[in-house]
């Protein structure tokens, strides 16, 4: 164990110095935050500017119908030739055209120069208040209450009750900030394990393609080795998390945004980070072992991560029904248990059955305690193994007989 | 007792026999050959002393098979190298670490060795920075600084210069001066030859020679001399054949001819005898002799 110890040090202090640790854990989170802000900042601009030509300049309409009365920012043409020289001289953005029978069709003509674009192409290019203004036109004679009532038919307020019949005390803004709450500790988990992981894979990778093994393996027990990498990249994971939920803790702080997480999730995504981290980092360094160089190593180890990002596909499913069949049934896949459970509890804590998280957390020790036994066979068989891939019989006798 | 003893070592990779039946012991303080052609079993060999691979049968005895034995021995494998992307300093501290040292032990012995093998500069230098014979000596370094009591050290010259090459014998004899037993596989049997006692060849994972350097090289010796007189004895009746050497003659005497006598007969005759020695085959020729047929 104290060698274990020595290796576990040894790869958390080279992997927390490294230039990539420290511009991932704590660049990369800023990247992401400033990349998703501003392709939305950008998209919306890009948005607002494409309709902008349209909308700051003012509107002119041809009234065939012969009930709308003048407004201000809006410009009455006799006919369309009129208001088609008044949009071509660019002296308004676009125009209306009111047929005849409006009341009777409800159609009505916009006419604009400018180009339908993929995000506004289901958007007319109207400014705003056209709506209100031809309501009051239709409704010239009726009472203004009605008028109103007519612009803002209801204002929902719905009444969730718990299963007793009580009126649930959280409205639906906490619980959207719920659902972004728990998509966070789903990123934050996903991340973790597979950062974790990966380094483990490189490390390892690294040490063939040196030719270090043999000479580590000379000293040390490769469990023994396999433990200390575990627990020393498992160690500098964990230190990343931490930093990023640190992170995450203080830009909700600074954007005022107050979301109350059960104390229970923080412990729950320390054990599932735990079990998920083994479980991955034990598979990815067994099957990695197999290869002869990163790529190879990459390749063995990828339907590990392909598994484990795989509640990504069912994300929507786990927003509407995080207590329903599909969430429940990945809840008890090893290899999708940590995310998924992680998400269901954030999201719905009080609906999320105990049960449920003792059998995922029972399934995914056992799972664990397995993968670490086939891989540390995988991980002795393969670390020595130099330019020869093995085949798939010589892996099933090395999962079977240890080597 | 033995600092290595092995006992009918067999392992076998599915159908193919890497080793067979593999007998040897190697005693303490000696500097002992484990050589063979490319292919032999020989890494698997010492990768069985070494625990890596566990043996089919046999058995292996290292120091005694005392508590903490692994730890008291090193070990350069053939297929080697170090952490390309970490300091020089830190790699060997970790690896002395690993050997059972204190912390502070490896601190002072990483600085100790590096200065022995002529690197001490490169403390704190990434490995990637070095050239590949300095690298070959930090992992020399790697091996030394935990002092092991036995050393398994295969091809340890390679990519050495002839003046680095010296620097590591003088190293590794001073080492078993002091006692520790090394066993060296090497393709280079000038080296061999110079430093080992006792070696064990291996072919095709039989073991095919053992014994003591100057008792095999006298076994294949063929009663040859090497001359350098005032006089003409190619046509000597004693004499088989002969083949110039520099200055010299080397010449094959006849069945029954013992080279005493020849150089008896000499002298008697009144020849001036600048040398004359028996010509021993160099373990090159042995080498070559005993692999070559298979």
């Amino acid at each position: 164990m104290n060698k274990a110890w020595i290796v576990a040090r040894h790869e958390f202090l080279v992997t927390v110095k490294r230039v990539w640790f420290v511009v991932a854990t704590f660049v990369l989170p800023f990247l992401f935050g400033g990349i998703g802000y501003g392709m939305h900042a950008v998209g919306q601009r890009a948005v607002e500017e494409s309709i902008a030509t349209v909308r700051n300049k003012p509107m002119g309409f041809v009234d065939r119908w012969g009930g709308l009365p003048e407004r201000t920012g809006f410009v009455r043409y006799d006919d369309d030739k009129a208001a088609r020289g008044a949009l071509i001289a660019k002296s308004i953005g676009s125009y209306l055209l009111i047929p005849e029978d409006y009341l009777q069709r409800g159609e009505i003509q916009v006419t604009t120069l400018r180009r339908p674009t993929l995000m506004t192409a289901a958007q007319p290019p109207l400014p705003p208040g056209v709506r209100d203004w031809l309501l009051d036109a239709v409704l010239k004679d009726v009472n203004p209450d009605r008028i109103r009532r007519a612009k803002s038919p209801f204002e929902p307020r719905t009444i969730f009750l718990d299963e007793n019949g009580n009126p649930s005390q959280e409205d639906t803004e906490e619980t959207a900030k719920r659902a972004l709450t728990a998509y966070g500790f789903f990123l934050l988990l996903f991340m973790s394990i597979f950062t974790s992981s990966a380094y483990l894979l490189q490390g390892m990778a690294e040490e063939k393609e040196n030719r270090v093994m043999e000479m580590v393996l000379s000293s040390i027990t490769p469990d023994q080795l396999m433990l200390g990498k575990l627990i020393g990249l498992g160690g500098a994971g964990l230190l990343q998390m931490a930093v990023w939920a640190s992170m995450s803790v203080v830009s909700l702080v600074l954007t005022a945004v107050t979301v109350v997480v059960a104390p229970a999730a923080f412990f729950l995504c320390f054990a599932y980070f735990l079990l998920g981290y083994v479980l991955f980092g034990s598979l990815m360094l067994g099957f990695g072992a197999l290869g002869t160089n990163l790529r190879e190593s990459q390749q063995m180890a990828s339907i590990w991560s392909f598994l484990g990002a795989s509640p990504a596909l069912i994300v929507i499913a786990l927003f509407e029904a995080p207590q329903g069949t599909v969430a429940r049934i990945f809840s008890y896949i090893p290899f999708t248990a940590p995310t998924t459970m992680m998400f269901r509890y954030v999201i719905d804590p009080k609906g999320t059955p105990v049960y449920d998280i003792v059998a995922s957390m029972l399934l995914l020790v056992a799972s664990t305690w397995f993968a670490l036994r086939i891989s540390a066979r995988l991980y002795r068989a393969g670390l020595l193994l130099y330019g020869k891939r093995p085949g798939i019989r010589e892996i099933w006798r090395w999962i079977v007989q240890g080597r | 007792m033995p600092a290595l003893e092995v006992r009918g070592v067999t392992k076998a990779y599915g159908t193919k026999v890497a080793v067979d039946a593999a007998s040897f012991s190697v005693g303490r303080g000696e500097i002992f050959g484990l050589l063979g052609p490319n292919g032999a079993g020989k890494t698997s060999l010492i990768r069985m002393i070494m625990d890596i691979l566990r043996p089919d049968s046999g058995e292996i005895r290292v120091l005694d098979d005392a508590p903490g034995g692994r730890e008291r021995v090193g070990y350069l494998p053939e297929e080697r190298g170090l952490y390309q992307r970490q300091r020089v300093g830190d790699i060997l501290q970790f690896f002395g670490e690993l050997r059972g040292l204190p912390r502070h032990v490896a601190v002072r012995r990483v600085e100790m060795y590096l200065d022995r093998v002529g690197l001490l500069e490169t403390r704190r230098k990434k490995m990637r920075e070095l050239s590949k014979g300095m690298q070959q000596k930090i992992q020399i370094a790697a091996v030394l600084l935990s002092e092991p009591e036995l050393m398994v050290l295969d091809e340890p010259f390679e990519g050495l210069d002839p003046v680095n090459r010296v620097l590591i014998t003088d190293l590794m004899k001073e080492f078993a001066a002091k006692g520790a037993t090394i066993v060296l596989s090497s393709h280079r049997m000038d080296q061999v030859e110079e430093m080992c006692r006792s070696v064990f060849l291996v072919n095709q994972g039989k073991g095919v020679l053992s014994g003591e350097v100057r008792e095999i090289k006298e076994r294949f010796a063929d009663n040859s001399v090497f001359l350098e007189c005032d006089r003409d004895v190619t046509a000597h009746p004693a004499v088989a054949r002969s083949e110039p050497k520099g200055p010299a003659l080397k010449l094959w005497l006849k069945e029954g001819e013992a080279p005493e006598k020849f150089l008896a007969g000499l002298i008697a005759d009144g020849a001036k005898i600048r040398r004359y020695e028996r010509a021993l085959p160099s373990m090159d020729e042995v080498f070559v002799r005993v692999v070559k047929p298979s």
